[in-house]
């Protein structure tokens, strides 16, 4: 491009701009996460030295049923993290985007705030909520006479993990129905005029209308969804801690116990790679399923 | 189009409030007890109270900490956001205008960071920070969410720089202007709406973060408002009415920004969802 | 095929009249243009034909039968759009088939109307193509063949050559005529553009402001326009119009004086008796009419030549100076030179005149 030409320099003098930023990021970002790769492949109680034991840490991992554990529960939650709010948030933004502007954007301004908020904060908002003998939503269940409903949500193996799933639900899915709205109006009003005029329903059109031409943002939402349950921490740290007796520990968490609690760095820091690793397999793999459906054919 | 607006059926409608109600309603509950008193609370959660005692507030701030760790996390974000738009700005006109050795392969390396999760490199980071000395001071969760919204920063500014018209530039060009002038005086100005937006995203982010803090910070006196949030549950667990004005306290800045500029907010999310 | 008919039709967005009562009779076959400025109400009567919009009120009759309430897919209509709006992740094929898979037709029958689609708008070698790998052209074709495919009572079109360059609109325009021939199908039409009225329509109706100014053949509203609108509106370029005031009458003709000519007065043909002298009205000339043979004459100074190579277009003021630019159509390169004195000539019998309100004096 001519232009860049113009504005370039000799790279002594072009350094000065982007070095300040390469260096910090190199510091803090880059140079912890090949040193993380490093650690993955020793044995190190963080005091002395660590001792190189190659690929130890990920045959470990290979036999350690609590990471299996901790995958399954990391499954297990993206139905609350990944499913639910691409369901509800396309099947709600169909319905929001024929509302009225002002109605529209009341709704729109509510559903989305969760989004906003500290999920470590609205996790002890929640696990307060959710409190056995004086949570708001117990005390909820026993006005309207469902006191036998009324579960000790948080400590319960069965229902922990759908319990703290619906919070990554609650929060995500206002955030994805904004996404979808923003999708919708990128495509052409005509569009659905034209299916009503070739005699579709209003279920038909979101069909084979509305939901192939929303592919983008459906990748980008599934994207965004998947990655933050394989980083899921905040949410879980302050709810359960993993707990009760592991039922809602993931990898993440299972790092932060290997190596703040248990000093077996080496090995926890081969968790937090295969995570990493994990959120590079999806990130390419959605790329590679998940296409635009107007691509030209032939 | 326009016939169908207002023609939404009333169970949609219904349902669509529904879900608006419940994801407000926390918050609603959140406001309501953070204004009653423990002997309130104990006549149930959704009772109000007799008159609103606002000195839980005072509670939360001065026998909690809140404001401690508000001004922490004021302390914390005002640099972050800062340093990252001024560093952001310059990288994203060297990838953008100029040309360096492995340009191509600095920014694989700038985007790995933007993938790979702080949780992968905390270990790392930890024991960095301990051997420069940084535990328990600012630096240690300053320096690192700077460097952590460098990629984000780049791409974003980076972007919006390439969407600048031609001509502009050309014009300034002609005209003979130095490139720290072009810089300066003719690209910054017409970034304003994308560093105000970036402004506003790495707030939120930086406004939020736990992680960080968690490990890195354990000094009281050091503590933003997430993680103060949570040793203050630790230290009183039942004291529900100060805990929950806690959190009013650690949301009310967000929420206000939210309410402020969410367009631009929302218009800066949905940017690239569509490619 | 069949005609249409709408009755006192209106439409209002709230408290916003967008149309304010419409008539019209459209018989079976015919190609009716509707034609106006850009905010005129044409698309938003169009959309109530087709059933996109409701009809606040009066009634909408295809075929006989009675409209307002049924559904788009039920009324018998195929319609066009100017964002052609075809499915993009559909291929030419899915999008012409589209309607009929919802219709019921079965997949045999639906491949077959869409091939014969395919073969009049030639087509069959982009069948299996996405629209996006289609020229606008293409795209256009693929729009109508979607419509065809239905086999319509009526095809509704909101201005389908808009987004064509100049070249391709001509080129589509004549082969909408040809299509219109072959289908013998009833057309409405809706163009900003006279042009494309005054070629492919049997009847144009002329909308200003939700209103029907007026409806007529094509050369019929070039030549008997009921009012100013229509006048300035039909034709290229524009009528000129003079102030003129009515200095008298005699046998079947009005003698019009026009002030900022030297106080020149032309006899124009009128069949209206009663005329005030003293009266303002408008004199309209059409540049085109304009002619050496003329009997009648204004003298004016030649601002501004356009050479078009077959013909010139002079641009000039009256002597006085004090007058609209006139345009004058000469045939022949030598029409003069800015600022060139010139008797431009006419025959009266080609002038109009219209009243105070704008309406004509026949
Ligand atoms: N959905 C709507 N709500 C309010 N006003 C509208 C709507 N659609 C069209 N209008 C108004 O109706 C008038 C006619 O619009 P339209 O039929 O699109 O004009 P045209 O097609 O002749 O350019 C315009 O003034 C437009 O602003
Ligand atoms: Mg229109």
């Amino acid at each position: 491009m001519k232009l860049r030409s113009k504005l370039d320099a000799p790279v002594h003098k072009n350094l000065i701009y982007i070095l300040p930023g390469l260096i910090l990021y190199a510091a803090f970002v880059f140079g912890p996460i090949v040193s993380a790769v490093g650690i993955s492949l020793t044995d190190w109680n963080g005091l002395g030295l660590p001792t190189w034991v190659g690929l130890q840490n990920y045959a470990g991992l290979f036999s350690d049923e609590r990471f299996y554990l901790s995958l399954k529960n990391n499954a297990e939650l993206m139905v609350f993290y990944c499913v639910l709010p691409l369901g509800l948030g396309i099947g709600l933004a169909a319905i929001l985007w024929n509302m009225k502007p002002r109605e529209q954007l009341m709704l729109r301004t509510m559903l989305f705030l969760p989004y906003i908020m500290p999920t470590a904060v609205l996790g002890i908002i929640w696990a307060w909520l959710y409190n056995p003998a004086f949570g708001p939503i117990n005390q909820g269940l026993r006005l309207l006479g469902l006191g036998s409903l009324a579960l000790p949500w948080l400590g319960d193996f069965t229902f922990v993990l759908p319990a703290v799933g619906l919070v990554a639900t609650w929060y995500f899915f206002g955030f994805c129905m904004v996404i979808f709205m923003s999708g919708m109006q990128r495509l052409d009003p005509n569009l659905f005029d034209a299916a009503r005029v070739d005699g579709a329903t209003g279920l038909q059109t979101f069909r084979t209308v509305t939901l192939p031409l929303l592919l983008p943002e459906i990748r980008v939402v599934l994207l965004l969804t998947v990655i933050a349950s394989i980083k899921s921490f905040d949410l879980i740290f302050t709810m359960t801690r993993g707990g009760p007796a592991n039922a809602t520990l993931v990898p993440n968490i299972y790092m932060y116990q290997l190596g703040f609690q248990l000093n077996r760095f080496g090995y926890a820091a081969a968790v937090a790679i295969i995570g990493a690793i994990l959120i590079f397999t999806v990130n390419y793999a959605i790329h590679r399923l998940v296409r635009p459906a107007d691509e030209g054919a032939n | 189009m326009s016939s169908q607006l207002n023609r939404t059926a009333l169970p949609l409608r219904l349902t669509l409030w529904f879900f608006g109600l419940l994801t407000i309603f926390p918050f609603s509950l959140l406001l309501l007890t953070s204004v009653k008193s423990q002997p309130d609370l104990m006549r149930g959660a959704f009772v109000l109270p007799d008159y609103p005692h606002f000195e839980n507030y005072l509670h939360a701030w001065i026998d909690g900490h809140f404001g401690v760790y508000f001004w922490n996390s004021i302390f914390v974000v005002v640099p972050v956001v800062v340093f990252s738009i001024v560093l952001g700005v310059l990288l994203a006109f060297g990838f953008a205008f100029l040309s360096f050795p492995g340009r191509k392969a600095l920014f694989v390396v700038l985007t790995i960071g933007m993938m790979v999760p702080a949780e992968a490199f905390i270990i790392p980071l930890y024991y960095e920070m301990r051997y420069l000395g940084l535990t328990n001071t600012y630096a240690a969760v300053i320096l690192p969410q700077i460097a952590q919204s460098m990629p984000f920063a780049t791409i974003f500014l980076a972007s919006a720089m390439q969407q600048l018209p031609d001509e502009i530039l050309e014009a300034a060009i002609l005209d003979g202007a130095s490139r720290r002038h072009i810089l300066w005086h003719v690209i910054l100005p017409l970034m304003v709406p994308a560093m105000s937006t970036l402004a506003l995203f790495l707030f939120i982010w930086t406004w939020n973060e736990f992680l960080i803090p968690l490990i890195l910070v354990n000094d009281d006196a050091y503590r933003t408002l997430p993680l103060g949030m949570l040793f203050f549950q630790g230290r009183y667990t039942v004291n529900t009415p100060v805990l929950t004005a806690g959190a009013v306290i650690v949301i009310a800045p967000l929420v206000l920004a939210y309410l402020i500029f969410q367009r631009k907010f929302i218009a800066g999310l949905t940017a690239g969802a569509g490619k | 095929m069949s005609g249409l008919q709408l009755k006192d039709i209106t439409k209002s967005f709230g408290t916003v009249n967008v149309i304010k009562g419409v008539d019209l009779d459209v018989k079976s076959g015919e190609f009716v243009v509707f034609v106006g400025p850009s905010g005129c109400g044409k698309s938003t009567l169009l959309r109530m034909i087709a059933g996109l919009e409701d009809i606040t009120s009066g009634s909408l009759e295809i075929g006989g039968e009675r409209m307002n309430d049924v559904d788009p897919s039920k009324r018998g209509i195929a319609m066009v759009f100017q964002s052609y709006a075809l499915y993009p992740h559909m291929t030419v094929r899915e999008n012409m088939g589209f309607a009929l898979r919802f219709a019921g037709v079965p997949k045999p029958e639906i491949e077959k109307q869409v091939l014969d689609a395919a073969r009049i708008l030639e087509l069959e070698p982009l069948l299996d193509r996405k629209p996006k790998a289609l020229s606008g052209g293409q795209r256009q074709r693929v729009a109508i063949g979607r419509a065809i495919v239905r086999h319509p009572k009526v095809f509704l079109f909101d201005e389908p050559l808009s987004n064509l360059d100049a070249e391709l609109r001509v080129h589509m325009r004549i082969e909408l005529a040809k299509l219109h021939r072959k289908l013998g199908a009833t057309v409405i039409y809706v163009t900003h553009d006279q042009v494309e009225a005054m070629t492919l329509a049997d009847k144009i109706v002329v909308l200003r402001g939700g209103i029907v100014e007026q409806v007529g053949a094509p050369l019929d509203l070039y030549d008997n326009p009921a009012n100013l609108f229509v006048a300035g509106f039909i034709g290229s370029p524009k009528m000129n119009f003079l102030k003129g005031v009515i200095a008298g009458t005699e046998a079947g003709k009005a003698l019009v004086r026009l002030p900022d000519f030297g106080d020149v007065t032309v006899p124009v043909s009128v069949k209206a008796t009663g005329l005030a002298t003293g009266t303002p009205v408008t004199f309209g000339i059409r540049p085109e009419h304009f002619d050496e043979a003329g009997s009648a004459s204004i003298a004016v100074v030649v601002d501004i030549l356009e050479h078009l190579g077959g013909e010139t277009l002079v641009y000039a003021r009256a002597v006085s100076g004090n007058s609209d630019l006139v345009t004058i159509s000469a045939s022949h390169r030598e029409a003069g030179k800015s600022g060139e004195t010139l008797t431009a000539r006419f025959s009266p019998d080609k002038a109009l005149l219209f009243d105070a309100e704008g309406k004509r004096i026949y």
